[in-house]
């Protein structure tokens, strides 16, 4: 619909923005213009909207180039939404969506009753209808956010393009803005290009998303295809994991926790701790306890567990076993001699089955040998065993020797007091 | 296709009032002045000119009131409409036709041709013509001075119009200085004055450019509405923000220059009026443009009819008059504007 072929563009006088940069905006499809700050994003809006001319290469609109057709006839069929929404005038809202028809009505003709019903009809689309009569100077963020992007619909448009439409906007008004923008999309097959900053938006909303670095293209394809955490980091210099959401299959990211670095670990005598864990129960003490300087192992965890996942990520020494298997002899081993070189052990609620029984076994061990063990939160013997009884006897053996603390932060505590 | 409703009433309501005004100034001021001429007699040499009965004697209101209230009508709604479409361009509600130097770029033209003694040759015409000639010349200064680039710089353009009317403004001073004998006839150009020496003749020559004006500003009042919302957002909706920003100023500057060169600066219509009007009929360009017109006219048709009516047989300039109304009424407005 709307291509960029080749682009080079920059401001007068400046160094090029964009590089030979190549895109193509489909119809019924979202396409994500995402990238750091100063990557060209605006620019490549400004250029696809006729705002800019590219020093070096062609926009196309359905094959003829925009800067061979008029203003008045690009505005026909391309709309865009700027950052600026602002309307300096006391117009009301209906004028301003009136403006929206000012490249199909004649020159010395006034807009119409069909004028109006367009008009109409894109605000009730962006459930601003009840707006029409209100000044634009009387009216929030997130509606103006709505007037303008009914004004950019009453051009009824066969390309949107959308510069940071969610910018400024709460949690619940992005939501809006983003769903009206996809149903637009879905029904009217309207060709959407959007720049978003929020990265995770961006991968729930867009079927495309062009990553911008520097001015160039870095990456272009589907959000799942595109967004990895090796991309991120070198996109965006940020240190993030990628996860799916596990309804829709997108990806999301989440701020990745600092790297665990053993030698530097420790300083100041802050002891070494153990922490048994699994099913995901060991994270936020692991990354507490990383956070706060302890040096720490960890045992036995399954591979593809997210304790194991959290222990690979962060470069902390662990006993890890095959994925859904049963401990075996060498890493139960291998926990084993961790406890026992620990200042400490640590363990978390974790549910016990007949796989992973020897953990339990190994933490008596440790309190036998004299080391300070420490039971974190709720342990109901009876509820968390599933081994038939040989479970239940020694959670209810460690519950009676082992220190209870039921919460991080107290755990925290009591392993910063230097006395025992 | 039937136009809005709304828009369609206020459109109509936009010309009828002002254009109903225009018509009571017209006449009151068809029988003001110096010689007492009452209606009847007034509207009975009106006819029998316009029937051609008249004889070849010198009428009073033929010869004399009728052209200059013409040309105070012409000039009010250049003034008033012009600046209207700089304030919607220029986004400045100080802005007024005289913003980019025209004024005072007119004015020194007009003095140099009255020292230099032109103003008995070419009928009447070399003074006016001068004058014409500078003013555009001024602005053509300016918005060289802003031109950039990625186009015409709009608070450089402001800056500039101060910056080369203040240097026109020194230049004419200068002249004045050296001219002494001159001085009453180049003070009516500086105050603004209907009272030509040769009224059909200036009217003529302000009509057309003024015309040209009207009509061009007219034509663009919707791309104004657009760019009112600014430069980026008025280019996607199709206005071409460089190809506006000259059109209007060209517009404005043609059409003011022809008034002032026909009847000096007279003050504070381009500014005032256009504020009232923009309250009355809200900011829509076209409405404001058609009231602001038409008021405009109103404007100095009364303003001169007191000129001529207020201590006859002097008349006072019309300049100062627009000046004492306008001032007061721009601060009721302004203050109106807080509450």
């Amino acid at each position: 619909m709307l291509r960029l072929s080749e682009v080079t563009a920059g401001y007068r006088g400046g160094r090029p923005v964009l590089h030979r940069v190549c895109a193509d905006f489909s119809p019924g499809q979202i396409t994500g213009v995402v990238g750091p700050n100063g990557s060209g994003k605006t620019t490549l809006v400004r250029v696809a909207s006729r705002a800019l001319r590219p020093r070096e290469g062609s926009v196309l609109l359905e094959e003829r180039d925009i800067w061979r057709m008029t203003a008045r006839c690009f505005a026909r069929r391309v709309a865009v939404v700027t950052q600026d929404t602002l309307v300096p005038f006391d117009l009301s809202v209906l004028d301003v969506v009136l403006l929206g028809r000012h490249p199909h009505v004649g020159r010395l003709h006034l807009e119409t009753r069909e004028d109006e019903d367009a008009a109409m009809a894109a605000l009730e689309m962006t459930g601003a209808a009840h707006l029409a009569r209100r000044s634009v100077l009387r009216i929030s963020g997130g509606e103006r956010q709505r007037v303008a992007i009914a004004r950019a619909l009453a051009q009824e448009p066969a390309v949107l393009l959308l510069d940071e439409p969610t910018a400024h906007l709460d949690l619940a008004h992005q939501t809006e803005v983003m769903s009206l923008v996809a149903s637009l999309c879905r029904e009217k097959g309207i060709a959407v290009a959007a720049v978003l900053h929020d990265l995770n938006l961006a991968a729930a909303w867009c079927q495309r998303l062009i990553v911008l670095a520097e001015g160039r293209v870095e990456a272009d394809g589907p959000p799942s295809a595109v967004i990895s955490e090796s991309l991120v980091a070198h996109v965006w210099n940020a240190r993030m994991w990628v996860r799916r959401n596990p309804l829709t299959g997108r990806p999301f990211l989440l701020p990745a926790p600092p790297p665990y670095e053993a030698e530097r670990h420790g300083e100041g005598g802050r002891p070494l701790v153990h922490v048994i864990c699994g099913g995901g129960s060991g994270g936020p003490v692991l990354s507490a306890l990383v956070h706060e300087g302890f040096r720490v192992t960890c045992g036995v965890v399954n591979v593809g567990d997210s304790d194991e996942e959290l222990c690979r990520a962060m470069n902390i020494p662990h006993a890890a076993e095959a994925p859904f298997s049963p401990i075996s002899p060498e890493s139960a081993e291998a926990n084993r001699r961790l406890a026992l070189d620990a200042d400490a052990v640590v363990v978390t609620a974790f549910c016990v089955g007949p796989g992973n029984l020897d953990n339990l076994r190994v933490a008596l061990e440790a309190h036998r040998a004299g080391r300070p063990v420490f039971l974190l939160g709720d342990c109901d013997p009876g509820k968390a065993d599933y081994t038939g009884g040989e479970g239940k006897a020694l959670l209810t053996e460690l519950n009676a020797r082992a220190a209870r603390v039921p919460v991080v932060e107290e755990l925290l505590r009591r392993l910063r007091a230097p006395s025992r | 296709m039937k136009a809005r409703s709304a828009l369609r009433k206020r459109l109509v309501l936009a010309a009828a009032i002002p254009a109903f005004l225009l018509a009571a100034c017209f006449f009151t001021a068809l029988w003001t002045g110096a010689v007492g001429v009452g209606p009847a007699e007034a509207l009975g040499q009106l006819a029998s000119h316009l029937t051609g009965r008249a004889g070849p004697e010198t009428s009073i209101i033929w010869d004399l009131r009728l052209p200059r209230i013409l040309l105070a009508a012409v000039v009010g709604a250049v003034l008033a409409a012009g600046g209207a479409a700089l304030q919607g361009l220029l986004g400045n509600p100080l802005a007024e036709p005289y913003t980019a130097g025209v004024s005072s770029g007119c004015v020194l033209g007009a003095s140099l041709a009255v020292i230099l003694g032109l103003d008995s040759i070419a009928g009447g015409w070399a003074v006016p013509v001068a004058a014409f000639v500078t003013g555009l010349a001024a602005v053509g200064l300016v918005f060289s001075l802003a031109r950039r680039a990625g186009g015409l710089d709009i608070n450089t353009f402001l800056l500039a119009g101060i910056i080369v009317g203040a240097f026109f403004w020194a230049l004419t001073t200068f002249a004045l200085s050296l001219a002494r004998e001159d001085i009453a006839r180049i003070f009516m150009w500086l105050a603004g004055s209907f009272a030509a020496p040769y009224p059909w003749e200036y009217l003529r020559m302000a009509s057309l450019p003024a015309l040209v004006c009207l009509a061009g500003l007219f034509w663009n009042a919707r791309d104004l509405n657009a760019f009112a919302l600014g430069e980026d957002q008025a280019r996607t909706l199709g206005v071409e923000p460089e190809r506006l920003k000259a059109a209007v100023i060209l517009l404005t500057t043609l059409g003011t220059a022809a008034c002032v060169s026909a009847a000096g600066v007279i003050g504070f219509a381009g500014l005032i009026v256009p504020h009232g009007m923009r309250r009355v009929f809200g900011p829509d360009h076209r409405p404001l443009l058609v009231s602001s017109a038409l008021c405009g006219a109103c404007l100095l048709v009364l303003a001169d009819a007191l000129a001529r009516g207020l201590a006859p047989p002097r008349e006072v300039p019309v300049g100062v008059i627009t000046s004492i109304i306008g001032a007061p009424v721009f601060l009721w407005i302004l203050s109106r504007r807080r509450a």
